[in-house]
């Protein structure tokens, strides 16, 4: 590229750009972000699509061919493309490590000279030691502190003195001295394990020294020394514990890290908000082993193709507080590391380790290939399978996963009986579902690369080349979870500004027509997950599937309603029964009863789409219009107000709006 | 090398008139040393006026070599290595004491760590500590002592103007400004976390809460608050046996400090007492019946006893012991450092008796002597002791029972 098109595509004059090559002047941060998106670009090198990516050693270039290339976009991968990827992840690590060492103030300078005594003592070690997984996501916390307050703060300098004093560890610098900040209750150093003595509750001042590579904690002057290996525990030291399995020569080693400060699960650098566990208990610590090793030998006996994917790129495991149903994570920067709820089981872990591997991956990909136009990281993306906007980015790693994810539930539906069977029929239901909704949306939407495109049609050719359809019951059972759902969010989530529905309603009172000009743009909050209605309907459909005396004892007896499925009203049996009519007549009971039951609503609407009648495209698709605008109503004395002639009246205006796109309008706003 | 002053010019007192079989019979039995104070500078630069060195009963400073001598420094890590292993010890403690410790320069400073940690290590672990009056905290004698990962105590009597009244310069004048200095620069070093605290000399004449919160102000993890050296001989300063005014003054530095919620800073006197009322150990050789486990050696390489027995007479602390000629086993036999390795037995008869004697333990072993009885009375402090031990007592009885101490 010349001089005048690199000024060109990052937006400035070939002076300015002289400027910056010769120092007499800096970059702003919006011609920064240009420049990092150019070099990401940079690495897709070839134009018959291969890819090289130089090493940060000096080793030359890792290449994959256009094949290898393809096959990674479509969700595989050999050992050629992991490493091409570990050197990228390290590549990208080391530019932004050097970019905080550049930034660091004054009082970090001691740890950034011992990081440097360590990597000229022992580079292959210090580069392991540097690609620990949190340190990539320690360094996006030093990026995003840059970025908000112009600084490095306290707590991310904390952690880089830590660092050294872990990696100089690990390079066997035999003398240092470290001092470590202050308040901290545990010393934490990354990769390796903790300190604790009980006096760090009152410590003033840390530090660490060691001598000839004995290394001694000193809290306020007082000495705790170390075990001379940091795999070894000792009378303050705990190592972080390990996993490590083999079967058919596949070898699975994980630590896992339950102290580190940066293994936090945040929306920054996870896929969500989820409390993590602190320092596990040994016995629960010896049960993670125990899953992990079952289901290393189900992975590798099943899909062995995944097994040693996941044995080439897996190293680290965050466990995370137990919810009721299973979270799992992959970090953005942390290649690496997953995060996740204790497991459900030997195939839930399994299948945890291969989807969050895949989304691993498809993250390293970013910054491989640009897939997607990354500068809009807003999450306002409403898939199927969630009430949560997601970005971009985590809707095509679903989508990028789903392919696999889909695998493995067919495989457990092959070999599944009874209701097991019916759950994994309804996963691969739901995982199809996905990459159908979303193949052609995530083409359609404008923001996919060339490279995005590729890897989209490379998904969506597995997908149909492995057969992976679910059986007819459960597709439809999925459709009707999915549409219930997204009813009750709708009710509960989905507000409209005053005048719209004052506009609505002086047209409804004055005997006039419905405004098909309206402009309905509502706002969507988006921090609220539906918690009524279609979790209960789905647990009943799920009795009405496979055990069908226990439900028909509902329906001979509704007193009994109450007492077994507390919660559940005779409507929703009749629902689920598929006796719409009858269920449409009780949810209009209950709200003739209180105008603003929103969980007769919810029934309503869901109703009237599962029984396809001349109200589901209204009702069914903007339930929340027609409960407010009847509320409305029925607040300002209008009884006679039906909602389904309400519903009807709506139609108009209802009917010409699109809801197909996954775009959540809050942003329309 | 011999020590000057001879034990046997002196008539002998108790405990120094024990034998071996004494000592059996009162149920001793050889203990290892753990500890050694290391008199690595015989001089100070400061001159202050109650320091039991210079200003109080002994004179031997002045036969001293005025720093310790490599030669020395090699053959007294020896000796330390040579009792660690015979009593399988896997670390000992080694205190760079004075005089002022830090008069030596850098160099000799660096070559003296370099020595003792070269000798010992790594068949002994060395945990080395020193004790300064700060002033000569400078940058090149911090990274050595980070170099060696020497923890510091600090000698600061409390704010300005009480420390100012007795630790002055050789010219006089008030030392605090040099201290604080000192301070400064070691907090703001990277060798800030081996701070361990203050030492303070108590001064019954000032506030306690202003003399806490002017520590308090630099956040040290401890303060070590000392009653002053003397004994019935040599009665403390401002000190009436009939009165308890040192008492009174640790009371009511109790009372503020125990009222504090916020983390602050240990006062191992007062935790000592706690956890002795409570059933503990204590954490110094002040309270309760600790067993002595150190011994001092001189720049001359002699063996002493406790630096404070100076206190009592010249030449109190002498053992006519020497790191060339004796091993440390030897100085473990002397019945001065045996007495206080056993407990009850070695307490006077009043003590004996007395209802707080497994809190108090006789109090700090320097603070019993009297002329001609020697060290087998009660602590000169032992009203002062009394008057603390009961009201942490009460202080504890009234929160057990769920009240305050308003």
């Amino acid at each position: 590229m010349t001089q005048e098109a690199l000024a060109r595509r990052i937006g400035v004059s070939e002076v300015s750009l002289n400027a910056w090559v010769n120092g007499r002047a800096a970059p702003r941060k919006k011609a920064l972000a240009v420049i990092d998106a150019l070099y990401d670009e940079s690495l897709l090198i070839s134009n018959d699509g291969a890819l090289a990516v130089e090493r940060f050693d000096g080793k030359g270039l890792a290449r994959l061919d256009s094949d290898q290339l393809d096959q990674l976009l479509r969700g595989g991968s050999d050992s050629k493309s992991i490493e091409l990827i570990k050197i990228s992840q390290q590549r990208e690590l080391l530019t932004r490590l050097q970019r905080v060492i550049d930034l660091c103030p004054p009082n970090a300078q001691s740890a950034v000279e011992l990081l440097e005594v360590a990597k000229n003592q022992s580079p292959d070690k210090w580069l392991n030691a540097i690609s620990y997984p949190h340190v990539a996501v320690w360094l996006s916390a030093c990026q995003a502190s840059l970025q908000l307050n112009g600084c490095i703060e306290y707590d991310e300098i904390a952690y880089l003195r830590a660092l050294a004093v872990s990696v100089a560890w690990q390079c066997e610098v035999t003398d240092f001295n470290q001092r470590l900040n202050d308040g901290l209750r545990k010393v934490v150093l990354p990769g390796l394990g903790y300190c604790a003595p009980g006096v760090l509750a009152e410590a003033r001042r840390v530090g660490v020294v060691s001598r000839r590579g004995r290394l001694t904690l000193v809290i306020d002057g007082k000495k705790f020394p170390l075990p001379e290996h940091w795999d070894d525990a000792g009378e303050y030291w705990t190592p972080l514990r390990s996993i490590n399995v083999t079967h058919s020569n596949l070898t699975l080693d994980l630590k896992i890290d339950d102290v580190d400060p940066y293994g936090a699960t945040n929306t920054s650098y996870g896929a969500f908000s989820a409390a993590r566990r602190y320092q596990l208990p040994e016995s629960e610590a010896d049960k993670w082993k125990d899953t992990i090793a079952q289901a290393w030998l189900y992975l590798v006996d099943n899909h062995f193709e995944f097994a040693r994917e996941i044995s080439e790129s897996l190293s680290l495991l965050v466990p995370i507080y137990d919810t009721e149903i299973q979270h799992s994570c992959s970090y953005r920067d942390g290649f690496g590391a997953i995060v996740t709820t204790p497991d459900w089981g030997i195939a839930a872990t399994a299948q945890v380790l291969v989807e969050e591997v895949q989304s691993m991956k498809l993250k390293a990909l970013h910054h491989l290939v640009p897939l997607h136009d990354v500068t809009d990281p807003t999450p306002r993306y409403l898939p199927l399978w969630t009430s949560i906007p997601q970005s971009f980015e985590m809707v095509i790693e679903y989508f990028y996963a789903s392919a696999a994810a889909a695998e493995l539930w067919k495989a457990r539906y092959e070999s599944s009986f009874g209701e097991d069977k019916f759950d994994a029929d309804l996963k691969l239901a739901w995982r199809n579902a996905w990459a159908e909704g979303l193949a052609d949306q995530l083409i359609d939407c404008g923001h996919l690369t060339p490279a995005g495109k590729r890897m989209t049609a490379a998904v969506v050719q597995r997908a149909s080349s492995l057969a992976l359809q679910a059986t007819p019951k459960a597709r439809n059972f999925s459709r009707r979870r999915f549409i219930d759902r997204r009813i009750c969010l709708r009710v509960q989530n989905v507000d409209y500004p005053e005048d719209v529905i004052e506009r609505l309603k002086r047209a409804w009172l004055g005997g006039l027509p419905c405004p098909a000009s309206v402009a309905l743009q509502y706002s969507f909050r988006a921090d609220v997950e539906p918690t009524f209605g279609w979790k209960r309907r789905d647990q009943l459909a799920r009795i009405r599937t496979a055990h069908p005396k226990q439900f028909s004892i509902l329906l001979e007896d509704p007193a009994s309603i109450a007492s077994l499925w507390p919660g559940v009203t005779l409507a929703d049996v009749h629902q689920v029964n598929g006796s719409y009519d009858k269920a449409i007549e009780l949810y209009l009971d209950a709200i003739e009863e209180k105008p603003d039951n929103c969980e007769a609503w919810a029934g309503l609407a869901n109703a009237c789409a599962q029984a396809g009648n001349r109200y589901s495209n209204s009702l069914g698709r903007f339930p929340e219009v027609v409960l407010r605008l009847y509320v409305e109503l029925k607040q300002d004395g209008n009884i006679d107000v039906q909602p389904l002639e309400l519903a009807e009246w709506l139609s108009p205006l209802l009917l010409q709006l699109d809801d197909s796109s996954m775009k959540v309008e809050a942003d329309q706003r | 090398v011999k020590t000057n002053v001879s034990l046997r010019s002196r008539r002998l007192e108790w405990p120094a008139n024990l034998s071996s079989d004494d000592l059996i019979d009162l149920g001793w039995a050889p203990k290892p040393i753990t500890q050694f104070i290391l008199k690595v500078h015989s001089r100070c630069n400061l001159a202050c006026d109650y320091c039991y060195i210079y200003e109080m009963g002994d004179s031997t400073w002045q036969s001293q070599p005025i720093a310790m001598s490599e030669d020395v420094t090699r053959q007294a890590a020896l000796r330390i290595r040579e009792h660690a292993k015979r009593y399988e010890l896997d670390q000992v403690s080694i205190v760079l004491h004075g005089g002022e410790p830090l008069m030596l320069n850098a160099a000799r400073l660096r070559s003296l760590l370099d020595i003792l940690v070269g000798e010992l290590e790594p068949d002994v672990s060395v945990d080395l500590a020193m004790q300064t009056n700060g002033t000569l905290l400078t940058s090149d004698r911090l990274d050595i002592l980070l170099r060696h990962a020497v923890s510091i105590g600090i000698s600061l009597d409390g704010d300005e103007t009480t420390h100012d009244l007795h630790r002055k310069t050789r010219t006089g004048e008030g030392s605090y400004s040099q201290v604080v200095q000192g301070i400064e620069r070691l907090l703001d070093s990277e060798a800030g976390f081996l701070f361990t605290g203050f030492l303070v000399a108590i001064n019954n004449a000032s506030n306690p809460s202003v003399v806490y919160e002017s520590l308090a102000a630099f956040d040290p993890p401890a303060m070590d608050f000392l009653l002053p050296h003397g004994n019935w001989t040599a009665l403390p300063p401002n000190h009436d046996p009939n009165k308890t005014l040192y008492g009174d003054w640790l009371v009511q530095l109790f009372d503020y400090w125990y009222d504090i919620s916020a983390l602050k800073p240990r006062i191992r006197f007062f935790e000592s007492i706690m956890n002795k009322i409570n059933g503990g150990e204590s954490l110094t050789e002040t309270i309760g019946l600790s067993e002595s486990k150190l011994v001092v050696i001189e720049t001359n390489g002699n063996y002493e006893l406790v630096d404070v027995m100076k206190s009592a007479y010249s030449g109190a602390a002498a053992t006519e012991l020497n790191v060339f000629d004796d091993p440390l086993d030897s100085v473990a036999e002397l019945p001065t450092v045996a007495v206080r390795q056993i407990g009850a037995a070695g307490l006077s008869a009043q003590c004996a008796s007395c209802s707080l004697m497994d809190v108090c333990g006789g109090g700090y072993f320097p603070h019993r002597y009297k002329a001609g009885y020697g060290f087998q009375l009660p602590s000169v402090y032992c009203n002062d002791l009394q008057r603390i031990i009961e009201h942490i007592q009460s202080r504890i009885d009234l929160e057990r029972n769920g009240g305050s101490s308003d």
